[in-house]
């Protein structure tokens, strides 16, 4: 894993090799990093955190997975009829703490990885 | 490592422990891409502004809808009565169910769409509460558009029954047949210890010919053995 050893954990390096992806997988079976995938009244939405692949730093990304996209029948039915089994969410890290070289105005170290999460239907909410 | 040497084909245990714990998560099969990240933030952009854009529609709806349901009210108010003023009874029985139901319809459509744009939710929510039933602010916001696209979808339903309701009202007056012209007046004759009351058909020097409803042949009375002899506004 060149990228992991080479690339300084402290700098700002924007960076989504297969290795974080992999470090990331590694960190949800110890619980150092934790992630939820749930639909309620057909909305999709994913929360990923913990502690950041690369730079350890805490990380807590919220993401909403459903948008309205048109006015005709089939807009709220994409939304409460494509849930998935399983989502796939990519993460960056957006941690509080500031990395040298950092553009101004951005947060993290920018490394992004994947996470492949089940999806839990929350009981009473489909609409 | 690239993502084909971390292949479902090269970690048979991908999708179990260990490393995937008990959190029911899978190995992704590849890192995203650099145009994934960026359709993922073009996407987040997208589910902020379905509220606003659900509503956006829903007022361009409502102003052309309003702006219709004036004109129709209008027409019904200026030119309804004239219209079915020649119609018999159970046409115009028929033509008021249609201009009814379409007017009932669009009112309902009406009120779908001024739904859709300012919701109807007036309870004080938290962001806990808000947080315990959605899971995230976002979240919620989409479930206000997805609420408000139903209704959106629901009044453009109504709105185009409303307008098939008023489409056949307006056939139906086209083509409904007019009522029999009732007669001015009818006469009633009193002729050899009888009266008989009915429409002049005719009438000569000697006798009139009068049409009694119900009777199979028109009667003709004598001038001579006419007693009395009245005008009146109907038979009963």
């Amino acid at each position: 894993m060149s990228n992991h050893e080479t690339a300084g954990q402290d700098a700002y390096h924007e960076d989504s090799d297969y290795s974080w992806t992999e470090i990331a997988f590694e960190e949800l079976g110890r619980g150092e990093l934790r992630g939820e995938v749930t639909a309620r009244k057909g909305v999709v939405s994913s929360r990923v955190w913990g502690s950041c692949p690369r730079c350890r730093h805490a990380v807590d990304d919220e993401q909403t997975h459903s948008a309205i996209t048109g006015l005709g029948a089939s807009a709220t039915r994409g939304v409460r009829d494509d849930v998935p089994d399983h989502l796939t969410v990519d993460v960056t890290c957006r941690c509080a703490e500031r990395h040298a070289g950092a553009p101004s105005g951005v947060s993290g170290c920018g490394v992004s990885f994947r996470v492949e999460l089940p999806v839990h239907v929350v009981p009473g909410s489909r609409s | 490592m690239t993502a084909e040497d971390a292949s479902p084909a090269a970690r048979p245990d991908a999708e179990g422990p260990p490393g995937a714990g008990d959190s029911g998560a899978r190995l992704p099969q590849r890192a995203p891409s650099r145009a994934e990240l960026a359709e993922r933030d073009r996407f987040a952009e997208l589910t902020t502004g379905s509220l606003a854009s659900v509503r956006g529609s829903a007022q361009a709806w409502r102003n052309g809808l309003a702006a219709s349901l004036t004109l129709i009210i209008t027409g019904f108010v200026v030119a309804g009565r004239s219209v079915t003023r020649d119609l018999s009874t159970g046409w115009r029985l028929g033509v008021t169910l249609c201009f009814g139901a379409g007017l009932a319809l669009a009112l309902a459509g009406l009120w779908l769409t001024l739904a859709a744009e300012a919701g109807t939710d007036t309870r004080k929510r938290t962001l806990a509460s808000i947080r315990a039933e959605h899971g995230t602010l976002a979240a919620y916001e989409v479930s206000l558009a997805a609420r408000a696209a139903t209704r959106l979808r629901r009044g453009r339903q109504a709105v185009a029954l409303a307008l098939c309701s008023l489409l056949a009202g307006v056939v139906v007056t086209w083509w409904a047949p007019a009522a029999a012209p009732s007669p001015a007046a009818y006469l009633e004759v009193t002729a050899v210890g009888h009266i008989w009351c009915g429409e002049l058909l005719s009438g000569n020097g000697s006798s009139i010919r009068l049409y009694i409803s119900g009777q199979h042949s028109d009667i003709v009375i004598p001038l001579d053995q006419m007693s009395n002899l009245q005008i009146r506004a109907s038979c009963r």
